[in-house]
């Protein structure tokens, strides 16, 4: 250890904003900034870190870690552009046709994406017995095929892998024997767990995302060292906690949604609240999301990623389209609110910076809520009443989903943060300092952390879950979390019923502060 | 005779959930196993209970085992046919209409993985107009019908035939080898002719679930609130809306027992459940009991939750739909009543569909 201060940047790149902070070990922020997303990335995030030490005179070598959280992967899949042609080998030795992997996925995603899949024999029995054996010629001979029809990246998906990974594990090497240790694979037992469909779906686009996320990633890790800075960078993945470069590209996947999560963490901890709800106003849309135990609490349904399931547990979220930018229409009944918004167009079209689009910040404007120092003379078509029933409209629709999202505990204060924090003013309880960059902050202060997905006995409850939570602390560990603040931070049971031997899923979430 | 539609599917996978009273397993990968047999197959054709000649040979049907274990272990799409031969060596013909033994929840859709296929109709009709968990808690049942034999089949094509001197035997005996086929199978019971069927299935249980699901599905595409629609279109008695914040449970011989707790601006509502939600306390009252359909539905999605699918934290919404009336007579009471389940019997049921 040596005795120089240490630094930490953490970086955002949302899909029209990479935010950066730079903080200090005591999490102080010393600067933050905004710049518009560029594509390639490394661009827009080459210049946030140039901002940054420029903003808070530190010198690049006292810079100890990068963080980054990134939508670059959703969008990837959204636009269905530079992703591996992905083959897909299911080890399911009763040979299932009642649903083919893809099935139901857009079509341009599924065109940009499969070129085809082999079932061999394998697969597993809940009860862990094998449905049939695998057969090592047979699994070589499907890979090649596979290959022949354009394959550039495998995903192995075998029944109850999650409980049983041995198979996936065994065609692995027999595959890497074949067609070489390069070739990119993605074995399911990795990337998700229990629901064969859902783990299949993020098994393909795992595979799929290799491409992109290397090139990303790489370019970041060249962008980095280009400019003089020697410190490691660090992903942020879905549920907040941190990867490796080298397991980002591996697991692209797990970095698709950390946008919500670091934005919610980013907001308590401006406020210095361990449990808070967070409401994120942006140009678009409203998330409001609550922090308990200090940790976004988890959403329970399904997650889908441009229309295909996946079986990831995300941060709740309920999303309101209502944003700075929502455009206000006049109906028979009064006023309409969004759906729809010009974004970061505000500033031009909207009727406050000369333009001819009537938005949900005109009306706060109008009627005094809220003060603009660049505004434009031009005047704005409502009156200072209507005005108010339009901002009226849509605080009341907020403060209900905030009600809603309390429950029972009424008690929760609410930290306002986001680019449109201030609509909030009356309603949160703080909104704090450098509110725009919460979502850049929650990347730099993310927790090492590891989530384990079983299906175990539960005959003896209480140890199947001491057992499951002991994994997930001594893994959350190996990966670096600090021992001091080391906790269980979500730890659910779904036991499977019409089942006389008490098997059931448990997921132990540990999780721990970065050690500095 | 009617085709069914892939909206259709869709619908009466939405109304199915309803009817599942938390039960029956969640239909959402059957709805998409349906949706991929028809594609395959052409559509399925449904026939109604007036349709049925006498000597048509109907077999319910439905999968069995834990239905998380079935979104893990798909079945093979040949269970049906191993079904079939087993009849077939059993009864000397095969059956010339399938049906879902059950409407609630994912085996509404057991029949259309399979009838294109086969090249056979669906009956428009189900012998429990809901979920239950037990093969004896069926109209066969009640109207004298004989569950035996039998069949069980699993997704490689292993059968087993049954003959049981009673129902509930048949249930133990069933379990026994389900868990045996590793917790996933599908059953044949109560084959009968046509003219029994007349007499001892619900009929029209297909098209109602549908037309559930798709007032539920346009109410929502509307702005509507579903709830006013399906209390004014089928008799659904609202609890409550609030968030789960407590779930005790536990699996007991295989059932699910527990009960969830829900925090909402008017007080707490309790309901409590045994694979299918049965009962329903509005701050320490009972206000709902089985054989009521009784709904937890996600106050965002406007989805039903099935039981084993509950979570801390989700916001959800509580209502009743009345029972199906075969359940209202005395006989109905004893196989599927609030005493069955051990609850004390001390309120009226609500008057019938």
């Amino acid at each position: 250890m040596n005795s120089t201060p240490s630094y930490i940047i953490g970086i955002d790149i949302g899909g029209t904003n990479t935010d950066g902070v730079l903080i200090d070990h005591q999490h102080h922020i010393l600067a933050g900034c905004k710049h518009p997303t560029e594509h390639p990335l490394e661009n827009g995030v080459k210049k946030s870190i140039l901002k940054l030490l420029e903003l808070s005179k530190v010198g690049k070598s006292n810079i100890c870690k990068l963080l980054i959280g990134t939508t670059h992967a959703t969008n990837a899949i959204l636009e269905a552009k530079n992703l591996f042609k992905v083959g897909v080998l299911r080890l399911a030795g009763h040979r299932p046709a009642t649903l083919f992997p893809c099935f139901k996925w857009p079509q341009h995603v599924q065109n940009a994406v499969f070129v085809g899949f082999e079932t061999a024999s394998g697969g597993y029995r809940c009860d862990q017995k094998e449905i049939t054996a695998l057969s090592k010629k047979d699994i070589q001979a499907a890979a090649l095929k596979l290959v022949d029809q354009g394959m550039e990246s495998l995903a192995i998906v075998g029944v109850f892998s999650p409980i049983c990974p041995g198979q996936e594990l065994a065609a692995f090497e027999w595959i890497r024997e074949i067609l070489g240790p390069e070739f990119p694979i993605t074995l399911s037992s990795e990337i998700g767990g229990p629901g064969f469909i859902e783990r299949e779906n993020a098994a393909i686009l795992n595979a799929a995302l290799k491409k992109p996320m290397r090139i990303a990633f790489e370019n970041i890790q060249k962008m980095k060292r280009e400019i003089g800075i020697d410190a490691p960078v660090l992903m942020t993945q879905n549920d907040g906690s941190l990867i490796d470069l080298q397991q980002a590209i591996e697991k692209p996947l797990l970095t698709i949604s950390s946008g919500p999560t670091n934005s919610f963490m980013g907001g308590a901890i401006l406020a210095g609240l361990k449990e808070a709800i967070i409401v994120d106003i942006g140009g678009t849309s409203t998330d409001i999301g609550v922090v308990l135990n200090g940790y976004p609490r988890r959403s329970v349904g399904l997650a889908s990623i441009g229309g295909i399931n996946l079986n990831f547990r995300m941060p709740d979220v309920l999303s309101l389209p209502i944003g700075g930018g929502s455009v206000v229409r006049r109906t028979s009944a009064g006023f309409s609110i969004g759906p729809d918004s010009i974004g970061s167009l505000l500033f031009t079209e909207g009727y406050l910076f000369g333009g001819n689009t009537l938005t949900l910040t005109d009306a706060a404007f109008k009627s005094s809520h809220i003060e603009i120092s660049n505004a434009s003379k031009a005047p704005i078509p409502l009156e200072e009443e209507e005005a108010k029933e339009v901002l009226d409209q849509a605080l009341r629709k907020i403060q209900d989903s905030i009600r809603l999202m309390k429950g029972s505990k009424k008690d929760l204060p609410v930290v306002a943060v986001g680019g449109g924090a201030f609509f909030l003013t009356g309603i949160a309880d703080v909104i704090p300092q450098h509110s725009g960059v919460a979502n850049a902050l929650g990347a730099s202060l993310a927790e090492i952390s590891c989530t384990v997905d079983k299906v175990v006995s539960l005959e003896n409850r209480e140890k199947a879950l001491a057992t499951v939570s002991e994994e997930a602390l001594m893994q959350a560990s190996l990966r670096g979390a600090d021992k001091s603040s080391l906790r269980i931070i979500d730890l659910q049971v779904l036991p499977y019923h019409y089942v006389p031997n008490k098997i059931g899923r448990v997921i132990a979430t540990a999780a721990g502060k970065q050690q500095m | 005779m009617k085709f069914v539609e892939i909206e259709e599917l869709y619908d009466l996978g939405l109304g199915a959930a309803i009817l599942g009273s938390g039960g029956g397993g969640s239909p959402d990968y059957d709805i998409l196993m349906a949706e991929k047999h028809l594609l395959d197959f052409g559509r399925t054709a449904l026939v109604t209970v007036e349709e049925l000649s006498d000597d048509a040979f109907v077999l319910p049907i439905a999968f069995a085992g834990a239905p998380l274990i079935a979104t893990e272990m798909l079945p093979s799409g040949n269970e049906c046919q191993t079904i079939f031969d087993a009849v077939e060596k059993a009864c000397g013909r095969k059956p010339t209409h399938l049906m879902p033994a059950e409407i609630g929840g994912a085996n509404a859709l057991a029949p259309f993985l399979f009838a294109a296929r086969l090249g056979i109709p669906v009956l428009d009709a189900d012998t429990l107009g809901r979920a239950f968990p037990e093969l004896q808690m069926s109209s066969c049942n009640l109207h004298g019908i004989a569950c035996s034999p039998a069949f069980v089949a699993d997704v490689l094509g292993n059968s087993v035939s049954i003959e049981a001197t009673d129902p509930k035997s048949l249930e133990n005996l069933a379990r026994k080898v389900i868990v045996g086929m590793g917790s996933s199978a599908l059953v044949g019971i109560y084959p009968m002719k046509g003219f029994e069927a007349k007499k001892a299935v619900i009929p029209g249980s297909i098209s109602h679930a549908i037309s559930l699901g798709r007032s539920l599905r346009t109410s929502k595409e509307q702005g509507k609130n579903p709830i006013q629609e399906l209390a004014s279109h089928y008799g659904a008695k609202f609890f409550g809306e609030g968030i789960i914040d407590d779930i005790t449970q536990e699996v007991q011989e295989g059932f699910l027992n527990g009960t969830l707790s829900i925090i909402g601006q008017n007080g707490r509502l309790s309901v409590t459940y045994q694979n299918e939600y049965l009962k329903v306390d509005k701050d320490k009252e009972t206000v709902c009991l089985t054989p009521e359909i009784i709904v937890v539905m996600d106050k965002e999605s406007f989805c039903p939750i099935a039981s084993e699918k509950l979570l801390w934290g989700m916001r959800v919404v509580v209502f009743s739909l009345p029972s199906p009336s075969i359940w209202q007579t005395e006989q109905g009471l004893q196989l599927v009543g609030p005493e069955y389940f051990g609850f004390s019997q001390n309120r009226h049921t609500r008057g019938s569909l």
